[in-house]
C-alpha cells in the first residue's frame, strides 16, 4: 500500500489529491465560518444580531446560503458574452484558491514547497484582475463595465507597491521560499519577526492588502453608492457564489501573507512556548479580525483619491524602503537584522 | 526534470482540483435551478430603464497611463526578484549596478510626476 | 469666500437656449442612470448622468416616479379630512406639515391655540426635527459607505419613535396637530424618559464625532467637494441647514419667531465652507441645538392648561374667503404651507413649499458637472433632500 503511494504515477497523483482536499475542504468549511464572523463582527459594530437563526448564534447562515446559491435561477443578460460570462467567476475562484499551494502551514507542511513560492502567488494574484474585467466586459451593462475598469487600475496600482514591500522581506532573508522567510524569523520570538525591521511597511502592506481584494474602505469596484455592485451586478446564483469565495479566500490567502512574510507564520510570540499550526492560525484570525473591523467602521476612498495614495504615497515610500534595506543589508547596519543569511537566522 | 516535475506537480493538481469544484458549482445551480428567462429578467441592469446603448462602445479611460506605469513598475519588480535573491552573491559591483538602475527609475518616475502623468483629473 | 467653477473648458457649451448637446458616438462620453432604482439615490428620483472617465459632464434631475396629487385631493377634502394627507407629504418629518396646515387653517378661521398647545406643539416640531437629522446623518455616512452611522442614527431615531409612540400613539404618522391646538397632553413622566433619551442619544452623537468627524477618509472625500457659491443662495431659494453652511444665518425660528420660539434661548449654527463637509457639521451641530431646546422646553413649558381651543362642528366648518402663507424653519430649511379658502367647506387650493423643491432640482443641476461620479450621492444626501416633498 504504501509503495503504491510512493511510486506509482497513479498514487502519487491520488496521494496529492488527497492532500490538495486537506487543503481545499477545510479552507472552504472555514470560509463558512468566516463569512458568519465576518457579518457577526458587522452586525454587532452596527447594533444589530446578526444571522441568528440558522444553528446555534446562526453559525449554519452560511451553509443555508450555499443552498441557495444552488437552487437560484442563473440569469444570463440577453447581450452577454455566454463563455465568458460563466469563464469570469471561475477564474476567479480558481486563481484564489491555487495559490494556497505554496502557503506553508507548518514547518514542512506545505503541498508545494517550490523555491519561486513567492514569485508564484505575485504572478497568480496579479492574473486575478482578469476574473474582474472578463466579468465586467461579458455582462454587457455599464455599471459592471465602469466597476471592472477601475477595479483594474486599483489592483495593478498596489501590486506594485506589495511586489517593492516583498523585495525587502526577500533581501532580509535571502530567499524567496516562504519556509525559509519563516525561518529566518525564528529567534527571540515577537521581536525577531520581520515586523519590526520592516514597521512601517506592515501598514503599508496591510492597506495595500485591502486595495488589492477590493476591501472596505477599497471596494470601489462595488461602490454600492455609485456603481450599484460594480462588477457583480448581472452575476446570480453560483456565479456570483464563485466571484464571492473568490473573494474570500484572496482575503485569507492575504492574512496568510502577512502572517508569514512580517508576524513569524507558525512561530510562537514568546521564546519557549511550542511553535505550531495554532500561531498561524491565530495570527490569521487576528488579521481577519483588523479586516472585519476596517470593514465595518471606515467610510470608502474616492477613485482619484485612491489612485493618488497608491502612486504618490506607496510606490515612492516602498521604493525608498527598498533602497534603504538595501543599505542596511548591504552594510551590515543594525547588527545585521536586515541581512539574516549573515548571522545564520 | 523529474524534480521540476515533483515540485510543480502538486500546483498543476491543485489547478485541476480547482478547476473542478468550480464547475461542479456552476453545473449544481444549472441542474438543480428552474430557469425561466424573460426579456425584462434578462434585459441589462440599467436602473429600470432601457440601455441607452450598447455597453461595449468606446470609452474615454482616463487611466490608460496607468497601465503604462504599472508595465514599467513591475518590470522593475521582475528585475528586483531574482536580485533580491541572489543579493548576498552579487557583491558590492551588483549592489551599486542596482543602485543605479533604481535611481534611472526614480529620475524617470519624478519626472512622470512633474509632467503630471499622476494627476486623475 | 470659495468660488466653485467647475473647469467645462473641454466640455460641450451650452447653446443658445441653454441646453447642452452631448454626441455620444464621440466615444468620449457615457450615459448612465443614477435611480430611481439605484442603492445611491435619496428617494425616488432619478439622475440622467454624463460621464467623461469619473467625470461627471452632465446631470440632469427626473422625477415624477412618486407623484400622488396631494395638492389637488386636498381641495376635494373637508378641512379636518385633510391630515391624514398632509402627514404624509414628507416622511421623516411629518409633523412640520401639520403644523404649518394646522396654523393656516386658524389664521383664516380666526382661532388662538391656547398655550399649552403650543408648547406642545414646539416640542413635537423639535422631535421631528431631531429624528429628520439623525436620518440626514446616516444617509452621509451611508453615501460614503460608513454603514455604520446609519444604523446607529436609526437606533437612536428609534428610540425617539418610542416617546412619540407614547406621546401620540404612532410613530411615523402622528396626526397628534389638529387646528386649535393637539389631541392631549403630555403622559406621565414624559420628561424623564425623554431625558433617557436624550442622554442615549447624546452618547452615540459623540460615538459619531470620533467615527465620522475625525475620520480622514471621510475627511477627504467632503472637504472642499460639492461647494455653493453663497451668491446663489438667493436665486437658487437655498435655505435652513446648506445656506447656514455657507455663512448665511438665515433661521425662521429666530428671524420671524412663531410657536413659543422666541420664548427659547438658542444659537444659530453657521459654518463657512459651504461644501459637503460643512452642511455635514451644521446638521451635527444643530442636533445639539434640537436636544438642548427639547431640554429646555419640558423645563419651561406649563405644567397644565387646556390644549384645544373651542371648535365649531368640524364635519360642516366653512371657513370664510381668504389666504395666507405660513412658513417655519425645518430641518431642510424653509417649510411653508400656502392656503387659499372660498368660504366653502373645502380648501380653495393649497400649495405646498417644500425645500427640497428647490434643494433637490435645480440646484442639484447646477452643482453635478465637474464632480467625480462618487460624489454624485454624497452631494444628494449633503443637501437633505426628500423626494416625496418635490412631488406634493
Amino acid at each position: 500500500m504504501y509503495e503504491f503511494f510512493t511510486t506509482t504515477n497513479l498514487g502519487i497523483a491520488l496521494l496529492i489529491t488527497g492532500q490538495v482536499l486537506l487543503i481545499v475542504v477545510p479552507l472552504l468549511v472555514a470560509l463558512a465560518f468566516l463569512l458568519w464572523a465576518d457579518r457577526k463582527v458587522w452586525a454587532a459594530v452596527q447594533l444589530r444580531k446578526g444571522p441568528n437563526v440558522v444553528g446555534a448564534f446562526g453559525l449554519l447562515q452560511s451553509f443555508a446560503d450555499f443552498i441557495k446559491y444552488v437552487v437560484k435561477e442563473i440569469v444570463v443578460p440577453a447581450g452577454a458574452d455566454k463563455f465568458v460570462f460563466f469563464l469570469a467567476p471561475l477564474l476567479s475562484l480558481v486563481l484564489a484558491l491555487v495559490a494556497w499551494a505554496v502557503i506553508p502551514f507548518n514547518e514542512g507542511w506545505v503541498l508545494a514547497d517550490i523555491n519561486v513560492a513567492i514569485l508564484f502567488i505575485f504572478a497568480v494574484s496579479s492574473l486575478e484582475v482578469y476574473g474582474v474585467i472578463m466579468g465586467g466586459w461579458a455582462s454587457n451593462s455599464k455599471y459592471p463595465f465602469l466597476g471592472s475598469l477601475r477595479s483594474a487600475a486599483q489592483m495593478i496600482s498596489y501590486e506594485v507597491s506589495i511586489g517593492l514591500i516583498i523585495i525587502g522581506v526577500i533581501i532580509s532573508t535571502g530567499s524567496m521560499n516562504l519556509t525559509a522567510i519563516v525561518n529566518a524569523q525564528a529567534g527571540a520570538g515577537l521581536l525577531s519577526w520581520y515586523w519590526l525591521p520592516h514597521f512601517p511597511m506592515v501598514f503599508l502592506f496591510i492597506i495595500s492588502a485591502m486595495a488589492e481584494t477590493n476591501r472596505p474602505p477599497f471596494d470601489l469596484p462595488e461602490a454600492e453608492s455609485e456603481l450599484v455592485a460594480g462588477y457583480q451586478v448581472e452575476y446570480s446564483s453560483t456565479p456570483f457564489l464563485l466571484y464571492m469565495i473568490g473573494e474570500y479566500v484572496a482575503i485569507t490567502l492575504m492574512t496568510a501573507l502577512i502572517t508569514l512574510l512580517f508576524f513569524g507564520g507558525w512561530l510562537s510570540p514568546i521564546p519557549g512556548l511550542a511553535d505550531g499550526i495554532h500561531w498561524m492560525f491565530l495570527k490569521m484570525g487576528f488579521f481577519w479580525f483588523l479586516f472585519m473591523m476596517t470593514k465595518a467602521v471606515v467610510p470608502r476612498y474616492r477613485y482619484d483619491q485612491l489612485m493618488r495614495i497608491g502612486w504618490k504615497v506607496f510606490l515612492p515610500l516602498s521604493l525608498a524602503w527598498v533602497v534603504l534595506v538595501a543599505f542596511f543589508a548591504q552594510y551590515g547596519a543594525f547588527w545585521g537584522t536586515y541581512a539574516r543569511w549573515t548571522t545564520g537566522g | 526534470m523529474e524534480d521540476l516535475l515533483r515540485e510543480y506537480l502538486p500546483i498543476m493538481i491543485f489547478l485541476a482540483v480547482a478547476v473542478a469544484l468550480g464547475l461542479v458549482f456552476l453545473i449544481a445551480a444549472a441542474v438543480l435551478a428552474v430557469r425561466n428567462p424573460d426579456p425584462e429578467k434578462v434585459s441589462a441592469y440599467e436602473c429600470g430603464f432601457n440601455a441607452f446603448d450598447d455597453a461595449r462602445m468606446k470609452f474615454d479611460v482616463r487611466f490608460y497611463l496607468v497601465s503604462i506605469l504599472f508595465i514599467i513598475f513591475d518590470l522593475e519588480i521582475a528585475f528586483l526578484f531574482p536580485w533580491a535573491v541572489a543579493f548576498k552573491d552579487v557583491g558590492l559591483l551588483g549592489f551599486w549596478s542596482m543602485m543605479v538602475f533604481l535611481a534611472v527609475l526614480t529620475i524617470g518616475f519624478a519626472y512622470e510626476w512633474k509632467k503630471g502623468a499622476l494627476e486623475w483629473e | 469666500m470659495i468660488r466653485f467653477e467647475p473647469d467645462r473648458s473641454q466640455y460641450p457649451q451650452p447653446g443658445d437656449d441653454g441646453k447642452i448637446e452631448i454626441d455620444l458616438e464621440t466615444g468620449k462620453y457615457l450615459k448612465l442612470w443614477h435611480g430611481p432604482n439605484h442603492p445611491g439615490i435619496t428617494g425616488n428620483m432619478s439622475v440622467e448622468l454624463t460621464l467623461c472617465g469619473d467625470e461627471v459632464v452632465e446631470g440632469k434631475t427626473h422625477v415624477g416616479y412618486l407623484h400622488r396629487g396631494f395638492e389637488k385631493l386636498m381641495e376635494r377634502r373637508t378641512f379636518i379630512q385633510v391630515f391624514p394627507i398632509v402627514c404624509r407629504v414628507c416622511v421623516p418629518e411629518p409633523d412640520f406639515n401639520e403644523w404649518c396646515y394646522a396654523q393656516a387653517v386658524e389664521e383664516l378661521a380666526g382661532i388662538e391655540a391656547p398655550e399649552m398647545a403650543q408648547w406642545i406643539r414646539t416640542l413635537i416640531l423639535e422631535m421631528g426635527r431631531f429624528n429628520s437629522y439623525m436620518m440626514a446623518m446616516g444617509g452621509i455616512g451611508g453615501a460614503l459607505g460608513m454603514g455604520v452611522i446609519g444604523q446607529w442614527m436609526t437606533y437612536v431615531r428609534d428610540l425617539m419613535l418610542d416617546r412619540f409612540e407614547e406621546m401620540t400613539g404612532a410613530r411615523i404618522y402622528h396626526m397628534f396637530i389638529l387646528p386649535g391646538g393637539v389631541r392631549g397632553h403630555l403622559p406621565e413622566g414624559f420628561s424623564e424618559r425623554m431625558e433617557e433619551v436624550l442622554q442615549t442619544a447624546e452618547r452615540y452623537l459623540a460615538d459619531v464625532d470620533k467615527a465620522m468627524f475625525t475620520n480622514a477618509v471621510f475627511k477627504a472625500r467632503t472637504k472642499g467637494v460639492g461647494v455653493i457659491d453663497p451668491a446663489l443662495f438667493e436665486p437658487y431659494g437655498v435655505t435652513g441647514p446648506n445656506a447656514r453652511a455657507g455663512g448665511v444665518a438665515k433661521d425662521l425660528r429666530k428671524d420671524a419667531p412663531y410657536l413659543v420660539y422666541d420664548q427659547l434661548e438658542f444659537e444659530v449654527v453657521t459654518e463657512t465652507a459651504s461644501d459637503i463637509w460643512a452642511r455635514a457639521r451644521v446638521r451635527r451641530r444643530d442636533i445639539d441645538v434640537s436636544i438642548a431646546l427639547i431640554r429646555q422646553i419640558l423645563a419651561k413649558m406649563p405644567k397644565e392648561g387646556p390644549v384645544m381651543a373651542k371648535l365649531p362642528n368640524v364635519l360642516h366648518w366653512k371657513i370664510p374667503r381668504g389666504e395666507t402663507y405660513v412658513a417655519g424653519e425645518s430641518s431642510r430649511g424653509e417649510y411653508g404651507y400656502y392656503l387659499v379658502t372660498d368660504g366653502s367647506g373645502y380648501p380653495r387650493r393649497v400649495n405646498v413649499r417644500g425645500p427640497s423643491y428647490t434643494h433637490a432640482m435645480a440646484l442639484l443641476e447646477h452643482l453635478i458637472p465637474g464632480t467625480n461620479i462618487a460624489d454624485v450621492a454624497a452631494l444628494m444626501v449633503s443637501l437633505h433632500t426628500y423626494p416625496p416633498e418635490i412631488e406634493r
